[in-house]
């Protein structure tokens, strides 16, 4: 239902309630501030009207490889099952590890999942490719720039692609193939050196925005306002006959932006939110970055990962799954329910994804080792709550019913944002390129 | 002498059945090597004998009798997760697991004499007896340590101190605890590499120590270590702790095994002992009559067993275990060592060589 009828303000449900101070505050700031959305943050729960046909795509990303085991797939009491628990969700007869409490009484309300068989466990780009070959000629994009490139709004001045990362995942990046490097992501990365504890809500110390978003003292606003306005006279002119030249369009367009990235250097700042919200999605690295990553879904980017690792976990998996699984079931919890609250999850895809599965063998070290299948979640747009598609044996060791190609989960997350998945698009040669291999159906059952 | 040569004589003394002959180096005799099904995780001995009982990580108590060659162990359902801990009384046995339970057994009969939900819906970590088996102490993932009657099962106190989150805002675990031979002490240690120490009568907090190397995080907070095993010298003056000095990027990889000493009185540290294997010593214990800490390696890629000399501050001597070792116990006359870990129990005898080194 298009959020800005008129009914929508009157509904009760929380998705809808939008007040007309809160309405004329957004869209009266979004004006002033030239860049729609920029100052859309100020008022405390709401999503700028004018935006919300506009769909988003939150990734959480697991580097290194979680275990659906402790997860999404337990298997208690079998040999494979380690010590956890499981749990009854709110989905009927859909149990979860118990390390997962929070989204066991709320899973049925926005969210699916589903089995996936990624067909090769290890750490390269592959899952985030797709599983599409790296060879030959064509470079083919990951799933990020093609999200961001179809989600886009060519009018809006906010970045189109950002990823939160560390150090670990800098191996992991999204790339924009054959799209052009406009596509690829505006990484933050953290600095090498380990953060310091304690970490206490807003100081987390990681870093949170780009290093680079303000202008140096030597240089004025003006000044460079001017200089901007000189490159595109310069690049304009270039361009002359040059319409089909794929680096010069990545490299103007990423100049183009740099006024809107320094223009967003507020989204970036958590110090925005209250301590009250900051504090709800909790002190750890993790929770801030979400809560960064939802001020930018809020204000418009069309496309944003959150890395979390290091799941890779081949001793003492159990040991560090049981810290890391409850901070992903509280963090996760919390920004559906945030996005929820706000009334974006309507047009919000929120996914978790992990580099890859575990072993259902638990070996010597009480690790589990690397295991090409997986359980993956989508949530919020597009999406049939309370889904659970496939099964595994009783061991986890194989499929048993419902496995998902990496194909297929590409095309329900665009499917659920309303991408056709077989959209063409013609790489640098000119050869149409499909966003999802030839023939791949998405799984319907998952769709609303 | 290097590691990899003193892992060849160990290995040779070990399948030999030999005894090392350099004065003042530890004569270590594999006596029994059994084979189980599954990774057991924690030991108590039953005095006297040869057999202990060995908690595992299928839920079953076993009791193995090493004096058998062929014998099979005796096993029985007594969790629904892995059993983390396990306790004799000479009457009971009483065990902890994942499963929240703490459960009193009457070993006749391999029954249950009560279960009780000990750690507030948490994992229980660990157990000890005092040393005259009247109070039996377990530690548990709502970070407090319990103290018990150990023969009614009736609570006694609580101890409240360690801090429930680490500093990196996750949650943190109490994983160890450990009575002075004396009784008048009990230590816990947590996760965020925090021993506290404290008056057993009292239940009052009389000493905390920090042993940061024995926790670290990676750039995005993940973090790992932590104080897996922990036990006082004989003489009560010093307190040992025992885990992972945790490398960059992994918690196992690239990483050593680490050891530290500590006056607890003075809060001071006296011994280190980060040893160069990628694992974790998840069991250490005082020899009683010999200047010794004795080391397991479980949770990583050694299998072996160090001898530690607190005089000389060095590695006395290392035998191959041929597994993971995840729990150690001494016998009551320290004659004996028996280790349990991956599919496997293990009992060396254990004697000075050529008077104290």
């Amino acid at each position: 239902m298009p959020a800005s009828s008129s009914r929508s303000v009157v509904c009760s449900s929380p998705e809808h309630l939008l007040s007309r101070r809160a309405f004329f505050g957004t869209t009266g700031g979004a004006l002033l501030g030239g860049a729609l959305g920029l100052n859309a943050l100020a008022a405390p729960t709401l999503a700028n009207q004018l935006q919300r046909n506009q769909k988003r795509v939150l990734m959480i990303f697991l580097n290194g490889g979680m275990s659906q085991f402790e997860s999404w797939d337990p298997k208690p009491g079998r040999p494979t099952g380690g010590p956890f628990m499981s749990i009854p969700t709110s989905i009927p007869g859909y149990r979860i590890s118990e390390l997962m409490p929070r989204m066991a009484s709320s899973i049925h309300r926005h969210t699916a999942v589903l089995r996936c068989q990624q067909g090769f466990g290890d750490h390269t780009d592959f899952t985030i490719n797709g599983g599409r070959p790296k060879t030959g000629p064509v470079r083919y994009p990951t799933l990020g720039p093609m999200l961001a490139r179809e989600l886009a709004n060519p009018n809006s001045q906010v970045p189109h692609h950002v990823m939160f990362t560390n150090y670990l995942g800098a191996n992991y990046f999204e790339s924009a193939g054959f799209l052009g490097s406009a596509w690829n992501p505006i990484n933050i990365v953290p600095d090498r050196i380990a953060p310091t504890a304690p970490f206490t809500v807003g100081h987390s110390r990681v870093r949170l925005a780009p290093p680079a978003n303000s202008l140096p003292d030597s240089l004025s606003d003006t000044d460079h306002r001017e200089r901007e306005a000189l490159r595109v006279q310069l690049s304009q002119r270039f361009g002359v006959g040059r319409t089909r030249d794929g680096v010069l369009l990545s490299h103007s367009g990423a100049y183009g932006r740099v006024r809107g990235m320094m223009d967003s250097a507020r989204l970036f700042d958590i110090e925005q939110e209250s301590t009250q919200m900051r504090t709800r999605y909790g002190s750890t690295p993790f929770g801030q970055q979400a809560l960064v990553a939802r001020r930018l879904i809020e204000a418009g980017v069309p496309y944003v990962r959150v890395n979390r690792g290091w799941w890779d976990h081949h001793g003492q998996n159990f040991e560090f799954h049981q810290e890391m699984v409850p901070e992903l079931d509280h963090v996760l919890s919390v920004l559906l329910e945030d996005l929820q609250e706000r009334g974006l999850l309507s047009n919000t895809l929120v996914v978790t994804f992990s580099e890859m599965g575990r072993t259902p063998g638990i070996n010597a070290a009480q690790g589990r080792d690397h295991f090409a299948r997986m359980s993956v979640t989508l949530s919020g747009c597009g999406i049939r709550p309370g889904v659970v598609h496939g099964s595994t044996n009783a061991d986890g060791t194989a499929a048993a019913t419902g496995s998902v190609t990496l194909q297929q989960f590409f095309a329900n997350v665009m499917r659920a944002v309303g991408i056709d998945h077989q959209k063409e698009i013609n790489n640098t040669d000119g050869r149409p390129v499909p966003l999802t291999d030839y023939g791949t159906e998405p799984v319907a059952a998952v769709l609303a | 002498m290097n590691h990899r040569t003193l892992s060849a004589l160990s290995l040779f003394v070990s399948v030999a059945g030999a005894f090392a002959q350099a004065p003042g180096v530890p004569q270590v005799k594999l006596l029994r090597d059994v084979g189980v099904g599954q990774d057991l995780l924690c030991v108590a001995t039953i005095p006297g004998t040869a057999k202990a009982y060995a908690g595992g990580t299928d839920g079953k108590i076993y009791l193995i009798d090493f004096d058998e060659a062929k014998s099979k162990p005796i096993a029985w359902d007594a969790h629904v997760s892995y059993i983390s801990g396990l306790a004799f009384t000479g009457k009971h046995l009483i065990s902890a697991g994942s499963d929240r339970q703490l459960i009193w057994w009457d070993v006749s009969t391999k029954t249950k004499v009560r279960s009780l939900e000990a750690h507030d819906k948490k994992w229980i970590r660990g157990v000890a007896l005092s040393p005259d088996g009247k109070i039996l102490a377990s530690v548990g993932d709502d970070m407090i340590c319990r103290l018990w009657d150990a023969e009614s099962g009736k609570p006694i106190r609580e101890l409240k101190g360690h801090d429930k989150l680490t500093p990196y805002g996750l949650s943190s675990k109490l994983y160890c605890c450990r009575f002075s031979a004396d009784g008048k002490y009990l230590a816990t240690g947590d996760q965020a590499g925090v021993a506290l120490i404290w008056d057993t009568a009292s239940g009052k907090q009389v000493a905390k120590i920090h042993a940061p190397h024995l926790y670290t995080s990676d750039t995005n907070g993940h973090t790992y270590g932590g104080i897996r095993s922990i036990a006082f010298s004989p003489d009560g003056l010093l307190i040992a702790v025992s885990g992972n000095l945790a490398g960059d990027t992994s918690t196992i990889v690239n990483s050593k095994a680490l050891v530290q000493l500590f006056d607890w009185k003075a809060n001071k540290q006296t011994h280190d002992f980060p040893i160069k294997i990628n694992g974790f010593f998840e069991s250490i214990c005082f020899h009683p009559k010999q200047p010794w800490l004795i080391a397991a390696v479980g949770a990583g890629e050694g299998k072996k067993v160090l001898i530690l000399d607190l005089q000389k501050k060095a590695v006395l001597h290392e035998f191959l275990s041929n597994t993971l070792v995840f729990d150690i116990a001494l016998n009551e006359s320290a004659d004996t060592l028996i280790a349990v870990g991956r599919k496997k129990a293990l009992r060396w005898q254990l004697q000075s060589g050529g008077g104290t080194p």
